[in-house]
């Protein structure tokens, strides 16, 4: 099953610009039996059966398609996305090669080889006129269109749902958690989400910037996001956290021991049984933002989060405290806490670590 | 993070400090703590973990599954061997390691989880099967939890077992023991041994030997929460050989490997 990187509706049936179907190609077959025979360019065939569907094609090597792995745009307005059906296959083809695709340098890979051995259509399909001979004719490959074999915007359309259904659809698959920061830096909601925290962050004095002194590697960052639902499933807010990506931290130099003792269940069980017995009264709390507060004894220094790089500036963040993330965060939070708890008197348990009294 | 005191102006001068250094978000009395539910009443502290368990049945599809009396078949031996290997074996991972930390609140599931955890690196479909079996006995009292009475005298008792050569693979005993607080139950272990006894003295000896070492740190623990443990912890065993021996160590060839342990209890 063709795993959607971006999806491209028909123009009729376009009721949302962002339209994600990952749920489509499950939902699609059930509510319209998929009909071999006199299959409408619009109807999409169980995903199943693409195999055969695309066997008419003789994959042609072309030279241009040969280097680059194609490269969808992370946004996908209709119009630019759209190999509409309704155009001429061929012509839609040359419009496709001959536009310059958005490759990234990196994303340029050698294609893989494929088979050069001719395809032909199993004999039980010869009674069937099937979806690909009609939209693309017998030579044209796929390939050569958008260089996925299969693309989802062959199978899926939106025109055999219900008006209510398809506004359903469109209205779940709109709430997309962006992947990374280049997705979500055009809604202003994430970005809103992005500001507080980078404020938050400032506010805590977690970083200042500098210059990167030789001999030092910086780390990454990257953001993550969520939307918190509240218990109806209605949305509470957009949250956005910079989290570092501490696996690129090297042991000996950026961190040392990330050891954090976590409280036994057996001396829970043992505190309760004991305040069950003197009536002592049991309250809750939780710490906001908890690993943030950790103090860093190492050196980290780490990229200024996407968003906030200037170009041509060769500054980067070095870390006062720790951040999401990083190998020490955890150890670096409970050695802040327990030196704040033993400020004020109590003191750490020799039997649990993890126990102030 | 949980705080009691005994005195209700310290834990609010705590909760501000802690509230200047750091933002704290205040949730209360204890109530719902890491998916263990907490409640209180006059004669005591109730611990469950319902929700958890409904959720672990509703994952597993067996919330309408009948109820059973017992975790496991009595007597039932798990071997390695006697049906297909699972597909995936990730589902039986998922499940065994939600029971495991649903035994924070279940001491009487202990045993079947600590079993069907030794076949989480090949699981067959008769593992599988005992684990629905145990989700089963689950859906009688997803309820049940355990009970700390506010009546109950401070100091512990601990009663320890061995099930002697029970692995039949390995030949390796079983350690079983559970350390009271008074009338509260507070900690529990069932536990494969690391090594072969040859007698069920040495077996039941080295159970005694683990509790011994639980209760030791138990009382460590009860020191430093600022009550004291009037004399000795009790500690029970049914087996009269190794409490023979407990009480007058004396070695000869079939116990002198064993002194280790002897001289801890």
């Amino acid at each position: 099953m063709p795993i959607p990187s971006s999806i491209a509706t028909l123009p009729e049936t376009i009721t949302h610009p962002q339209p994600t179907l990952s749920n489509q190609p499950s939902t699609q077959p059930n509510l319209e039996p998929p009909s071999h025979n006199t299959s409408p360019p619009l109807i999409s065939p169980p995903t199943v059966a693409t195999p055969h569907l695309t066997s008419l094609k003789v994959y042609s090597r072309f030279p241009h398609t040969t280097t680059t792995v194609p490269l969808e745009p992370p946004v996908t307005t209709p119009q630019s996305s759209v190999p509409s059906t309704s155009i001429d296959p061929s012509v839609s083809s040359l419009t496709n090669v001959t536009e310059p695709p958005m490759v990234d340098p990196i994303q340029t890979l050698p294609e893989p080889r494929h088979s050069t051995r001719l395809h032909r259509p199993p004999p039980y399909l010869q009674d069937f006129q099937t979806y690909h001979d009609a939209v693309l004719g017998p030579n044209v490959s796929s390939a050569s269109i958008s260089g996925t074999r299969y693309p989802l915007q062959r199978y899926v359309s939106y025109s055999g749902l219900s008006s209510p259904y398809r506004s359903f659809v469109s209205n779940i698959s709109r709430l997309v958690k962006p992947a990374t920061y280049e997705q979500a830096r055009h809604d202003p909601q994430w970005v809103a989400a992005m500001t507080a925290e980078i404020t938050a962050l400032e506010e805590n004095h977690t970083w200042s910037t500098v210059p990167l002194p030789p001999g030092q590697q910086p780390i990454d960052c990257k953001w993550v996001f969520k939307i918190k639902y509240k218990a109806d499933g209605s949305i509470e807010r957009y949250k956005a956290r910079l989290v570092a990506k501490g696996f690129t931290q090297r042991e000996g130099i950026d961190y040392k021991d990330t050891f954090d003792p976590v409280a036994k269940i057996t001396t829970v069980r043992c505190l309760l049984a004991v305040a069950a017995v003197r009536h002592w009264p049991l309250h809750q709390m939780d710490v906001q933002n908890a690993f943030l507060h950790g103090e860093l004894s190492e050196e980290v220094y780490m990229l200024p989060p996407p968003g906030y790089r200037r170009q041509g500036e060769n500054t980067v963040c070095r870390l006062h405290k720790s951040l999401y993330g990083l190998k020490q965060a955890s150890r670096s939070w409970f050695r802040r806490f327990s030196y704040a708890i033993q400020e004020i008197g109590f003191q750490q348990s020799r039997a649990d670590y993890s126990l102030f009294t | 993070m949980v705080v009691t005191g005994n005195d209700e102006k310290v834990i609010n001068d705590l909760k501000a400090f802690l509230n200047s250094c750091f933002k704290i978000k205040d949730l209360g009395p204890l109530k719902y703590f890491r998916g263990i539910e907490v409640a209180r009443s006059k004669t005591g502290i109730t611990v469950c973990q319902r929700k958890y368990t409904l959720d672990i049945l509703e994952e597993a599809r067996l919330l309408g599954a009948k109820p059973a009396k017992v975790p496991m078949e009595p007597d039932l031996v798990l071997t390695d061997t006697g049906s297909a290997a699972l597909k995936d074996p990730t589902r039986y991972r998922h499940l065994v390691g939600k029971l495991i930390y649903l035994t924070i609140s279940r001491p009487e599931i202990t045993y079947s989880v600590n079993t069907l955890s030794q076949f989480i690196q090949e699981p067959k479909l008769h593992h599988l099967k005992t684990v629905h079996r145990l989700l089963h006995y689950l859906k009688a009292a997803p309820g049940q939890g355990l009970l700390f009475p506010s009546d109950s005298p401070l100091h512990f008792i601990g009663y320890c077992d061995a099930d002697w050569a029970r692995c039949p693979i390995t030949r390796r005993s079983v350690t079983g023991y559970c350390t009271f607080l008074g009338k509260s139950l507070v900690s529990w272990k069932s536990r494969k041994q690391t090594t072969v006894s040859r007698s069920s003295t040495e077996a039941e000896y080295r159970s005694m030997a683990a509790a011994a070492y639980e209760l030791t740190w138990l009382r460590y623990l009860l020191k430093d929460l600022g009550v004291s443990h009037p004399g000795p912890a009790k500690l029970f065993c049914d087996n009269q050989a190794a409490l023979h021996i407990a009480a007058n160590p004396v070695y000869h060839e079939r116990t002198k490997h064993i002194e280790l342990d002897c001289y801890t209890i």
